[in-house]
Order: structure tokens, then sequence, then C-alpha cells
């Protein structure tokens, strides 16, 4: 009896545990990748300025940015404006090289007189080359930082590159407060003479004299001149203001914020080098007479008539009056 | 003195005070962070 019942109790106990072994063997039908995202679906679900971040415990509460889409349009946009740079550089070259062939030097029409005058005192003279030699500088480094791995690398080879770029990078960060001091200095210096008048309209009517319409009278400062000042002060401002924003990164400043001052900063440097070029031209190799303005300050007064005249008659009225308020000597 | 020179002295002084300052700033900062593996 007893043999009989275990006899029966195994039976079933195959007979349960059978289909049961026979169903864990079968696999299952459940896709484990079925509810994930894919990258595109998630970039292109994302708006315009969100991004895919989480959270950190570290102080440097940027890495917590994990997908930011608006990077793509920079890294495109950054290398759109770097081929742009190069062609707003060798144009500039390439115009200044074509004026001077045809134009040749402006000469002083009747020669130079012998006599000068006082154009620009010593601080005048010191804003000037404070701005202009840390300009040249942060040009010529900025220039390395856009195109030196593809033009300079190959030439001189990752060694020196690296050394060459290391220091630069360096240099270009530390000048930077030099140049916003000349801004500042030379705005300060000259902004009463840079003030749009009316006769700015009828030297550039007349082309500034550049183009054989003869010497339209000028003041202190002509149309052209001014145009270089506010050059010089607004665009130099931006780009110190942008150069700054990403010195100091993430000062109340996102992702975004850095891109954009990363991208404003080369395209306007690029602008401004552009018009430094011209007026480095015009004032050295392209007029006879220009550059002692900046030199020594001392103009021949032939120069002078014929690009300033009435600053000329300016300072002429000015120190007659001078002349006149002199109390007279007695004679002896 | 002339006034190119003058610019170049103050342009070499200015940038190489720039430098100690923020050079300074930065390893003092980065010290002061627990983790960055920075050296006093």
């Amino acid at each position: 009896m007893r043999k009989t019942l275990a006899l029966i109790a195994a039976c079933i106990a195959v007979a349960i545990s059978g289909p049961t072994a026979a169903t864990a063997q079968q696999p299952t039908s459940v896709n484990p990748t079925a509810s994930s995202v894919q990258e595109d679906q998630l970039l292109n679900a994302l708006k315009p300025n969100e991004s895919v971040s989480g959270r950190v415990t570290i102080p440097d509460s940027q890495s917590r940015l994990l997908i930011q889409p608006e990077g793509r349009d920079y890294q495109a946009e950054r290398a759109q404006n770097a081929q742009l740079g190069g062609y707003i550089i060798i144009g500039a070259f390439a115009v200044l090289s074509l004026f001077y062939l045809v134009r040749g030097r402006i000469k002083i029409t009747g020669g130079p007189s012998g006599r000068t005058i006082t154009r620009f005192g010593f601080l005048d003279r010191f804003a000037h080359w404070l701005t202009s030699t840390a300009f040249l500088l942060l040009a010529l480094t900025g220039l390395n930082l856009s195109y030196g791995r593809t033009l300079v690398l190959p030439i001189v080879g990752p060694e020196t590159f690296t050394v060459l770029t290391q220091y630069g990078k360096f240099t270009h960060n530390y000048i930077s407060f030099a140049f916003a001091a000349g801004i500042i200095l030379m705005f300060l210096l000259w902004v009463k003479d840079n003030l749009p008048a009316s006769g700015d309209i009828r030297w550039f009517a007349q082309g500034g004299g550049l183009v054989g319409l003869g010497h339209p009278p000028a003041d202190r400062f002509n149309g052209g001149q001014k145009l270089i000042f506010w050059s010089v002060v607004g665009i130099g401002s931006a780009i110190a203001v942008t150069g700054y924003i990403m010195m100091f990164p993430f000062q109340g400043t996102t992702m975004a914020d850095m891109q954009w001052a990363n991208v404003w900063h080369g395209l306007l440097g690029f602008i401004l080098f552009a018009i430094m070029v011209a007026h480095i031209y015009i004032g050295s190799l392209g007029m006879e007479g220009a550059f002692a303005a900046m030199g020594s300050g001392q103009v021949d007064a032939n120069w002078a008539r014929e690009h300033h005249s009435e600053w000329v008659a300016k300072m002429d009225t000015d120190a007659d009056r001078g002349s006149r308020s002199a109390k007279p000597t007695p004679a002896e | 003195m002339n006034a190119f020179l003058l610019a170049v002295l103050v342009l070499i002084g200015s940038s190489y005070g720039a430098a100690l300052v923020l050079e300074n700033y930065q390893r003092s900062v980065e010290t002061a962070y627990v983790g960055s593996g920075a050296k006093p």
C-alpha cells in the first residue's frame, strides 16, 4: 500500500514538473531595447535652448551637461567663420596691393616745406603705440590659434608648434589688459575730436582725396580717421568683452553664451585686423608724411594744410590769439 | 623717453603683472577645491 502511494506521488510530481521545466527552457519574447530611445530621436525631440543634463554633487555644475545639441551648430559656425576670416584677411591684402599698384604713394603736392607743426603730443603717441603694439601681438597669437594647426604646424613641427602656441596663448590672454587700457585712454583723449560732423559727408563725397578728386578740407580727424577711431573703440571693446567672457568662464554665462562669445570674438577679430591693415598701409607706405604724426608727433606744414586744412586754420587762429593777448615787453 | 618705448615697457609690465595675479589666483582656487589633485 505504502509503495503504491509513493509511486502515485512520484508520477504526480513528474507530471507537474515536466511542463514547468519545458516552459523554463523556452526563450522569452521580451525585446530589451524596445523602449530605449535612439540618439537622433532624442536630439530631434529637444527644442532650441534645451539640453540633456543630470545631477552632480561636485562643485563643477557644468559637468552635469551631457548633450547640448546647439554645440553641433556652434562647431559648423566656427568652421565657416574660419573660412570667412581667411577671405577677409586675404581680401584686405589683395585690395590694398591693387590700390597701391593703381594709385601709388600719395605725395605732398607742393613737396615738403621743411617746417613742422605739432600734431600729436607724448600722451597721444603713447596711447596709440600701447594699443597698436598690443593689437599686433594679439592678432598674431590669435591667428595662430585659428590657423596655426593648419598653416604653422606642418612647417615648424609638433614640438616647436606646441611651445609656440602655449606661450602664444599666455601672451594673448595677458596682453589683452594693455589693449583694453589703450582703448580706454584713446577714447578719453580723442572722442571729442571724432564726433561726426557735416564736413565728413563732403569728405567722403570727394573720396577722401584717395581717388584723385583733390584734397577735401578736414579738421583734426577726417571722416576716414573717425571711422577708424569708432571701429577700434567699438569692435575693440566687443573683442575685449567676448575675450574676458572666455577667460573667466561660466561666471553667469551658460555653455551657449561661451560658444556665442567664441564665435563673435574670432569674427570681429578678423574684421578689425583687416581694418588695421588698411590703417597701417595709409599711415606708412600709402601716404608721404603720414607716419611722422605718430612717429615724432611733428608733421610737415604743407602735409597738414593739404590733409587737415581746417585744423591748421584753427591752430593758426589760436596762435594769433595767443600772440595778441601776450603782454608787450618794453624795448631796452 | 620715447613714447613707443614707454608703451612697450608698460605693455610688458602690465602683462607680467596680470599673469602673476591671475596665475596665483587660479592656483589658490584649485588648491582650495578638495579633490582637484593640485598641490599647494
